[in-house]
């Protein structure tokens, strides 16, 4: 196991640094800058501009600059919002994504986790298929069909729940749930096959023999070893949940990093570009550690084999 | 192969062949198979073989809620005696067309909002102070900034100093003109085509050589044999510059379907050639390609996709490649580990002695054994891709060709949930496309469990 976790530690800055180059090049390739789509800016201020961010230099030297620059922490200002740092952007709008993904993966556990056990116990009974059948659903139903729909049906139609915005609770609830939908229905799949796998076994029956409550049998017994398929898939789970937060905090309205995110690459703001692709980079990066590290803690049998699908 | 599934009845079956027969007996599979058949057979089909084309634009017909009729023409209808008829599809294919035409001569008022209420009205040099838009009678709409008519306005009293009517003018927008419209005589025009052209032009006793009409002028089109109009049915509703949803529904299909397929093949080419060659070298290549896998795997690619976009103007080939890219590494490692095992076999060990090189044994007897997974995973990837594709068109990235934006399933559900507004009155625009995704999603996910199932005996069914 230990040559693994090296290897996983190896990987990381690797990755990192894979990112930041080619989310560097990717940006700076293109077309235009920054500071060449806005019209009514006279070409001196421009080249004022472009000289006061270092824009006017070589490619590599600003590359070797920003490589610097990161390892020192420094991420540099904002291109567009005049007199902020990335630094300062980032802290603001991370905690409300932070929020909304915990909130949401909370609730995809619940809720994955009830129907899966639910389903594993009632196994090919109606109730089984209308489970499945809805995670299936789940699993075909985009974020943004989905959160849309919840906006008309309890916002618009109903009137329960506020539409979007941010700042109290009840205005974390649809969002929460709609970013948790797939979650939930993953969650619930992985939980009814490692509950038939665990419910088959022969310490089972002998509690069933025992006279033991199916009560007690499902949460002491059964749920340790069933749960471990949906503990070793929430590493990706958490990294996939930060993609999915882009479009519903853009639906929702949430001043989140994934929306200055999609706005900052969209305005051509490098350094914010830069700034949250790591931000969001690094925590994808350790996700995919602790899930693999995870997998190898909790089955042997995935250690040494090395097709993870 | 040790370990062929025997089936009592069929024992010189192919594993693939028990595998489609397994199939055949997985209720939610079949299910999916058949949605994503008629789906595909209608994304292939509709297009064809309706009346409308998704970029027609009918301006003056707006936002119209799903089988809203009108008569079917276009935005200028032209006859000349001698030449082909310049109108929609079906009515240039009659006889005889008998068209009712009520002239309306459009008037432009100037309303300027700010702060939310409406600052002045104006007609020409003229102010007024209320603006009675019932007593008026006719259609009044909004004109676009690019001079495009946009939503009809509802019938009410506009007055200066009050707000204006909700959801019709743009907060801070300094102009606003809109048409209105007087009735006045209704004019009957006939016209006469054989072979596909125009013979000859009636109005009343006049004889014409050429007519022009336009489309939110007519009344009526009938053909002269049957009282029944000649109307177009909208039956998903048309969008705000009047196009037909029905039809951009299936159409944007097609560009949904497209990328998810081309996307897909390309990463199975890519996935299978690497993992393939990876598994049968082994050794210290395969773990350096592998590595090289494990350190992209890790990347958030959907960011440097968004990126990408943004940077290389939504360009579709661009998009097959970043989608296509991101998706192979799985399909990599999936092949990897089959060839891993199967170049243990004998059959691979005969194959070398034979004399085969070694791109002949991973194209012609490694890779067609591990087809099971492959074909599982494939379907799986479909739809994951065209999820993608439609993120994108959601965030306002839809892809272009040519410089035409082709509207995906994303692009039309993007522009279902902006027509949302506050209240949701025009949910179908939403709804609709919606729902052809979600019913192609729903379709190609349980047509890969299924298959899933069926190719893998050991799995239960719904695992």
């Amino acid at each position: 196991m230990m040559p693994r976790i090296f290897r996983r530690l190896l990987y990381a800055p690797i990755v990192l640094l894979l990112l930041v180059t080619m989310t560097f090049f990717l940006v700076r390739l293109a077309p235009g800058g920054p500071f060449s789509n806005e019209r009514d800016l006279p070409e001196e201020v421009e080249s004022a501009l472009n000289a006061r961010f270092g824009l006017d230099q070589p490619l590599h030297i600003q590359y070797m600059r920003m490589v610097g620059g990161l390892l020192r922490g420094d991420l540099g200002p904002s291109m567009k919002h005049r007199d902020r740092t990335v630094k300062d952007i980032i802290s603001d709008h991370l905690p409300p994504s932070l929020l909304l993904g915990t909130t949401a993966i909370l609730l995809a556990l619940w809720v994955g986790i009830t129907i899966g056990i639910i389903s594993a116990l009632r196994a090919n009974t109606l109730i089984d298929y209308l489970g499945m059948g809805a995670t299936v659903i789940g699993i075909s139903l985009p974020a943004f069909v989905f959160g849309p729909l919840l906006q008309l049906i309890f916002s618009m139609k109903l009137g329960w729940l506020p539409v979007a915005g941010y700042g109290n609770a009840s205005q974390l609830i649809l969002p929460a749930v709609t970013l948790s939908l797939p979650f939930a229905a993953r969650f619930a799949r992985l939980m009814r096959a490692g509950m038939l796998e665990i419910l088959s076994e022969d310490f089972i029956r002998t509690a069933h023999a025992k006279g033991l409550s199916e009560f007690t049998i499902v949460t002491r017994h059964a749920l340790r070893g069933a749960i471990l398929p949906v503990i070793s898939f929430l590493g990706p789970a958490i990294a996939a949940i930060t993609t999915g937060s882009l479009i519903v905090e853009k639906i929702f309205n949430i001043p989140g990093l994934g929306r200055e995110f999609v706005e900052s690459a969209l305005n051509r703001d490098y350094t914010l570009v830069m700034g949250t692709t790591l931000v969001y980079g690094t925590f994808i990066v350790l996700c995919n550690m602790l899930a693999d590290l995870s997998y190898a803690a909790l089955d042997p049998r995935v250690r040494d084999a090395e097709e993870v699908a | 192969m040790p370990n062929i599934p025997h089936s009592p009845t069929n024992t010189h079956a192919s594993p693939f062949r028990l595998a489609l027969g397994r199939l055949r007996r997985h209720k939610l599979g079949m299910l999916g198979m058949v949605l994503v058949l008629l789906m595909v057979l209608g994304v292939l089909l509709v297009p064809e073989i309706s009346h409308m084309s998704p970029n027609e634009t009918r301006p003056w017909i707006g936002t119209q809620a799903p089988l809203n009729q009108h008569p079917d023409c276009a935005v200028e209808n032209v006859f000349t005696v001698g030449t082909a008829p310049e109108t929609s599809r079906r009515p240039a294919h009659r006889s005889h067309l008998i068209y009712q035409v009520q002239d309306q001569t459009p008037e432009e008022f100037r309303i300027v909002v700010r702060r939310g209420r409406v600052h002045s009205i104006a007609i020409g040099a003229q102010h007024l102070d209320t603006l009675n838009l019932i007593e008026r009678g006719g259609l009044a709409f909004e004109i676009n900034p690019g001079g495009i008519a946009g939503r009809t306005i509802t019938p009410t009293v506009i007055k200066t100093g009050a707000p204006p009517p909700e959801g019709l003018m743009r907060e801070g927008a300094r102009v606003l003109i809109m048409g209105i419209t007087h009735p006045e005589t209704i004019r009957t025009i006939t016209i006469h085509m054989t072979d596909g052209r125009v013979t000859a032009i009636h109005e009343g006793e006049q004889t014409l050589q050429h007519i022009s009409l336009r489309g939110e002028n007519i009344l009526s089109i009938t053909d002269g044999h049957s009282d029944t109009p000649l109307t177009l049915t909208h039956w998903f509703g048309t969008d705000e510059l009047g196009r037909d949803l029905f039809v951009r529904v299936f159409y944007g299909g097609r560009v949904s379907m497209l990328v998810g397929l081309v996307a897909t093949v390309v990463s199975l080419l890519i996935g299978l050639l690497y993992g393939a060659v990876a598994g049968y070298i082994g050794g210290r290549c395969d773990r350096l390609m592998m590595g090289a896998v494990d350190v992209l795997y890790a990347l958030p690619f959907l960011f440097l996709v968004i990126i990408l976009m943004v940077s290389f103007g939504r360009n579709i080939i661009m998009l097959f490649i970043a989608l296509g890219a991101v998706q192979w590494l799985t399909m990599a490692r999936i092949v990897r580990g089959q060839v891993l095992s199967l170049k243990q076999m004998e059959f691979v060990e005969a194959a070398r002695l034979s004399g085969a090189s070694s791109l002949g044994i991973i194209l012609r007897h490694l890779i067609p054994h591990t087809m099971g997974p492959v074909i599982v995973y494939t379907t799986l990837t479909v739809p994951v891709i065209i999820m993608g594709e439609s993120f994108l068109a959601f965030i306002g990235l839809q892809v272009q060709y040519h410089g035409i934006s082709l509207d995906s399933w994303g692009a039309l559900i993007s522009r279902g949930v902006q027509a949302l507004g506050q209240g949701g009155e025009q949910s179908w625009l939403l709804f609709f496309p919606s729902m052809a995704m979600v019913l192609t999603l729903f379709g190609l996910n349980s047509l890969g469990d299924g298959l899933r199932d069926c190719f893998d005996p050991k799995r239960s069914i719904n695992d």
